[in-house]
């Protein structure tokens, strides 16, 4: 049997090169998709836990700060526990490259350099000496140094908050020999001086301690937390890793379903073509049924043959999906940087891990995507399968009962979300995975429906159109597949629109203020990044303006969540236009605010938390866990994470003081904002600070809302162009199977032109078919994401907008692909002669 | 004297096969078909039957000689040119019926209609009044699938009828029904053709019903001989 696969397979191959091309192009694409994703997802942890590694090194645990710094009076106390044998200081500093396009961020780590912690550095000896005495003195990456033309005694100006500092490069540390994922903009230097130079005089962000064998990480980080108190949380490093795994969660989850889809599609597409297949080769399973070959058998020779087109699918998807991640890098790593603070993705690799998995997808998709098909064939007797009953036939009288299963899916789908959505916020997933699978379920009784239509008056486009019903198991999976694809097209691209509009509307109400000024470094550092009381002087006075308000902003743990703390002068005329609150009333809340010292939290947090008024949200600040009665809700489309808005006197009081990290200014009436802005640039031109306009403000929001969805639109076109491969393959298939029926056309009288438009009409019957099903269905999907997945999953409320002007280009692109891919199969079909009759039925 | 529908001269064809060598199908036949006469051909499975009918209608082009159709000579018409006239003045019956299952009974007498770009609703009296003729008037609206093989071959028929054609070729027509029903087939084709005025030519393996025709032609391994056929013998006899 084995070798009459090998002849079977080079048989085929040689006969239907093109077909089994398309359908390993299906399954490439899918897992490409998957792949990419996979990578890109593996990158943005692998590159914060590569860090977690090369710097804590052999640490078992570390002892980091809630607010995020904590008071080196506390070393002596960890150094002491019992069980610790070696305890590493560190400061950790975001330090903005001044003049850096793109900007560029130096993590500037401060290290005791007598530790005996072991330090990558290159060269014989660390001139020790050098590096105590030396004003500035910081050994950088190697890799950065030679990307940005560093030598050893290069000054570079680089900023934290509003402080200005001067770094001297005086060696190089290479933390990628300790780690390969580290980040690349590591830094080191002595940490009396980054404590000196950056403002953190008696402060540290972390110590990493080594245990004595057989001590219990457990038990001395209970002790530790114990005896140290709130300022401090100790974590072993794969602790911290997990919960930046938990930060990107849903990010990643969102990703992974929508390359799915792609690997769905492409298993479709493998489905259609060992229909078509099967269609063909019914005679010669019966033929090797007749002659002994067992049901076992023959179902392993068609499940091997699809194993095969799956490695051949798996063999280009691998490169594809690894070229795939790389172009992807830069939106993905950005959006990890700026929405969830984590280190950026800088590389992606692919490991043998890796490639297992891919392989293991495209294998397994491909072998259920044929399984159906070929348990169909297997388990018929030789005597049916050399029959005339084809599985056409079967095909259509299926195709009721299986819109009737597309029609059950709904009640059931929304069963189970009623069971799960309490419990799980993934529940919405389910209604779009119902969704997507009804689609091709109801594709054959959409194309067998076109048999009902009144008879074409022209021997053209439409009479070939009304014949897809003739080839129904071929065209439905076609339909099908382009339905599932532009589904999700429609929804994603509904969804990312509803997504902007609301941000926009959000944007409109919450920036008010005319300029914003924060520091180079808020980005990453946030609270740590804080501007001095000199730029607040001078913003107010400059002419025109206003008011200037400020915000404090720090992170702190709510729930076992990281949430972003915000401090607001809630009593400020006009404060409460900041913010809209679910239900309304923000004057009232934010009176609370001022007044009760409550609190506003987010509507992520309020989801994923169960905060709602009337409960109480702990804040567990370095002075220990707050409680405080929650006055309302807000929309928030900032964090994902969630955020807790307080009174700058309530913030103050859980956090102690501190200085603003943003200031908003507000001119007079009639006042221009531009020659403000460039005012207030030339007035703090010697401070480090960002001032933008409320117009700059609300493009960069834009900018990074725009980033973080660019890795859909790839995923999109992926989907797409296997789904239209689908359309060229089964096109090809007809041209095919169907050349008698041509071949009667042109003994009849048919040009070679009408054959070619009739062949073509049957490529736009299958991409309006699959256009107009993809639409329902894609609508469907949009208000599932809309309204259920982001506001379950995400704890957004989106407004559901519909881009009708966009979605009816996209619809055109759709069908003209469609079209497009129905010319050389149209043109192969017009080429058969009538003398090609054969004596088979049509 | 009239001119003929068909008429051929020295007609070879020829075919390479894979491999270099060649096979003749025909060997310069000469043969003429004049207005309304009905032709048999016989001859042995592989002795150029079918080809023969393919020059006749233009379907395919002889490696050497000519095929002139109503005068015209099919060699020196492109592709476009012969389809047309193929279209316009030739029928074509096949042995395995050739309807299209996704069309109804009536709609697959109209095919002709539609590719010639008539408009199929002033042609359907024609094929309603042909349908009555063949006795499936009744049952016009119904899928050829739920037809008899006998059924379906008369469907066939009025669908090469439709045009009017001045020539009918018919392969085998009865080559897929049993001995009665090929026979009432053949009866009905031969009756049709004369009432449209068309020539028939017709392959049969059946000296019974190659009997019924004016000529008989008979090929043998590409050569073809001519003979009067049954109708035209008994006339000749009566004649006598």
């Amino acid at each position: 049997m084995t070798r009459y696969l090998w002849r079977a397979a080079a048989g085929h191959l040689r006969g239907g090169f093109a077909l089994l091309a398309l359908s390993a192009l299906g399954v490439a694409l899918g897992v490409g998709a998957v792949l990419s994703i996979r990578l890109l997802n593996q990158g943005a942890l692998g590159a914060f836990a590569g860090t977690v590694r090369a710097v804590s090194g052999e640490a078992s645990l570390e002892v980091v700060g809630t607010s995020p710094s904590f008071p080196e009076e506390l070393f002596p106390a960890i150094l002491a526990e019992p069980g610790v044998t070696a305890a590493v200081p560190l400061t950790r500093t975001e330090a903005a490259v001044e003049g850096a396009r793109p900007p560029l961020f130096l993590e500037v780590l401060g290290v005791d350099l007598f530790a005996p912690a072991r330090l990558p550095f290159e060269g014989k000896e660390l001139p020790v000496a050098a590096a105590l005495s030396e004003p500035g003195w910081v050994a950088v990456g190697p890799e950065l140094a030679r990307e940005r033309g560093w030598r050893v005694g290069d000054r570079i100006a680089v900023s934290s908050g509003s402080r200005r500092v001067t770094l001297v490069v005086g060696g190089l540390v290479d933390f990628r020999r300790l780690s390969p994922l580290a980040s690349r903009r590591l830094a080191v230097m002595d940490i009396a001086q980054a404590q000196s130079l950056f403002g953190l005089a008696g402060r540290l962000h972390e110590v990493d301690l080594v245990l004595e064998k057989g001590a219990s990480p457990a038990e001395v980080a209970s002790r530790l937390s114990r005896r140290l108190g709130p300022s401090v949380r100790v974590l072993s490093p794969e602790q911290r890793v997990s919960e930046a795994s938990g930060l990107l969660a849903a990010f990643r989850l969102n990703l992974t379903a929508l390359s799915l889809v792609s690997l769905l599609v492409g298993g479709f597409l493998v489905y259609g073509s060992t229909q078509a297949a099967l269609v063909r080769r019914r005679e010669e399973m019966g033929l090797l049924r007749s002659v002994g070959a067992t049901r076992a058998q023959v179902l392993a020779l068609l499940l091997l043959e699809a194993a095969l087109l799956g490695a051949a699918g798996t063999a280009v998807g691998i490169p594809l999906g690894w070229l795939a991640a790389r172009l992807e890098l830069r939106n993905v790593s950005g959006t990890v940087e700026n929405l969830y603070l984590l280190e950026g993705i800088e590389k992606v690799s692919l490991g043998a891990g890796e490639v297992a998995v891919a392989a293991g997808l495209g294998l397994l998709g491909a072998v259920l995507g044929a399984l159906l098909p070929a348990l169909e064939v297997a388990r018929r007797d030789p005597r049916s399968l050399l029959a005339s009953l084809t599985l056409e036939e079967r095909t259509s009288r299926s195709a009721a009962p299986l819109l009737g299963l597309a029609v059950a899916l709904v009640p059931a789908a929304l069963g189970a979300y009623a069971v799960l959505s309490p419990r799980h916020p993934w529940a919405g997933f389910v209604l779009a995975l119902a969704a997507t699978l009804a689609l091709p379920l109801a594709a054959p009784c959409l194309v067998r429906s076109l048999s009902r239509l009144p008879g074409p008056r022209r021997f053209s486009a439409g009479y070939g159109a009304r014949t897809l019903p003739l080839h129904l198991t071929s065209s439905a999976v076609a339909v099908g597949a382009l339905a599932v694809a532009v589904a999700m097209l429609t929804g994603v691209t509904v969804m990312v629109e509803s997504f902007r509009d609301t941000v926009v509307d959000w944007l409109d109400a919450t920036i008010r203020a005319d300029v914003y000024v924060t520091t180079p470094t808020w980005s990453r550092a946030r609270g740590e990044a804080t501007l001095s009381p000199e730029v607040l002087r001078r913003m107010a006075a400059t002419s025109g303006a206003v008011r200037v308000d400020v915000v404090r902003q720090t992170f702190a743990r709510v729930r076992g969540r990281r949430v972003s703390v915000l401090g607001v002068p809630a009593g400020a005329p006009g404060a409460e236009g900041r913010v809209r609150v679910l239900g309304g009333g923000a004057g009232a809340v934010f009176g609370r605010l001022a007044s009760r010292g409550e609190a506003l939290v987010s509507e992520p947090l309020a989801r994923k938390a169960g905060l709602w008024p009337g409960d109480s949200v702990r804040i567990e600040g370095p002075r220990g866990e707050a409680a405080v009665p929650v006055a309302g809700v807000y929309y928030d489309y900032g964090s994902e994470a969630g955020t807790v808005m307080l009174d700058l006197a309530t913030f103050a009081r859980i956090f102690g003081a501190g200085g603003p990290s943003n200031a908003a200014l507000f001119l007079a009436p009639g006042v221009a904002v531009e020659p403000a802005v460039g005012r207030l640039r030339a007035e703090l031109a010697d401070e480090a600070v960002v001032v933008r306009s409320n117009r700059g403000l609300r493009a960069e929001v834009l900018a990074i809302f725009e980033q973080t969805f660019a890795v859909t639109r790839l995923l999109r076109v992926m989907g797409l162009v296997i789904a239209v491969s689908g359309v060229l393959l089964t096109l090809l298939v007809a041209a095919r199977e169907r050349r008698a029926e041509t071949a009667l056309y042109r003994a009849l009288g048919a040009t070679r032109l009408q054959a070619f438009l009739v062949f073509a009409g049957k490529g736009l019957g299958i991409s309006l078919l699959g256009t107009l099903l993809g639409f329902a269905g894609g609508a469907a999907l949009a208000g599932i994401l809309v309204r259920v997945v982001n506001r379950d999953f995400f704890g957004w409320t989106l407004e559901l907008h519909w881009p009708l002007s966009a979605l009816a280009l996209q619809a055109l692109a759709i069908v003209a692909a469609g079209l497009l891919a129905s010319l050389y199969p149209a043109v192969r079909a017009s080429d058969a002669p009538a003398t090609e009759l054969s004596r088979d039925a049509l | 004297m009239t001119a003929p529908v068909l008429a051929m001269e020295r007609v070879s064809k020829v075919y390479r096969l894979p491999g270099g060598a060649s096979y003749a199908a025909l060997r310069e036949v000469t043969a003429v078909v004049g207005p309304g006469r009905a032709v048999a051909i016989t001859g042995r499975s592989g002795s150029g039957k079918s080809t023969l009918l393919h020059l006749a209608s233009g379907i395919d082009r002889p490696t050497s000689g000519e095929v002139h159709l109503l005068g015209r000579d099919l060699g020196a018409l492109g592709d476009r040119e012969r389809t047309l006239l193929r279209r316009s003045s030739v029928g074509l019956v096949f042995q395995f019926f050739h309807l299209l299952p996704h069309l109804s009974v009536l709609d697959n007498v109209l095919v002709p209609s539609l590719i010639a770009g008539l408009d199929p609703r002033g042609e359907e009296r024609r094929a309603r009044a042909l349908l009555e003729r063949v006795g499936l008037g009744p049952r016009a609206r119904q899928p050829v699938q739920e037809l008899s093989g006998g059924e379906m071959q008369r469907v066939a028929i009025c669908r090469a009828l439709l045009r009017e054609p001045r020539l009918l070729l018919a392969d085998e027509p009865t080559g897929n029904l049993d001995e009665e029903n090929g026979l009432k087939v053949m009866e009905l084709l031969l009756a049709l053709a004369r009432e449209k005025g068309a020539a028939l030519v017709y392959v049969t393996h059946s000296r019974e019903l190659a009997a019924l025709a004016d000529e008989s032609w008979s090929l043998h391994s590409g050569v073809l001989e001519t003979a009067p056929g049954g109708r035209a013998a008994a006339r000749e006899r009566t004649s006598r």
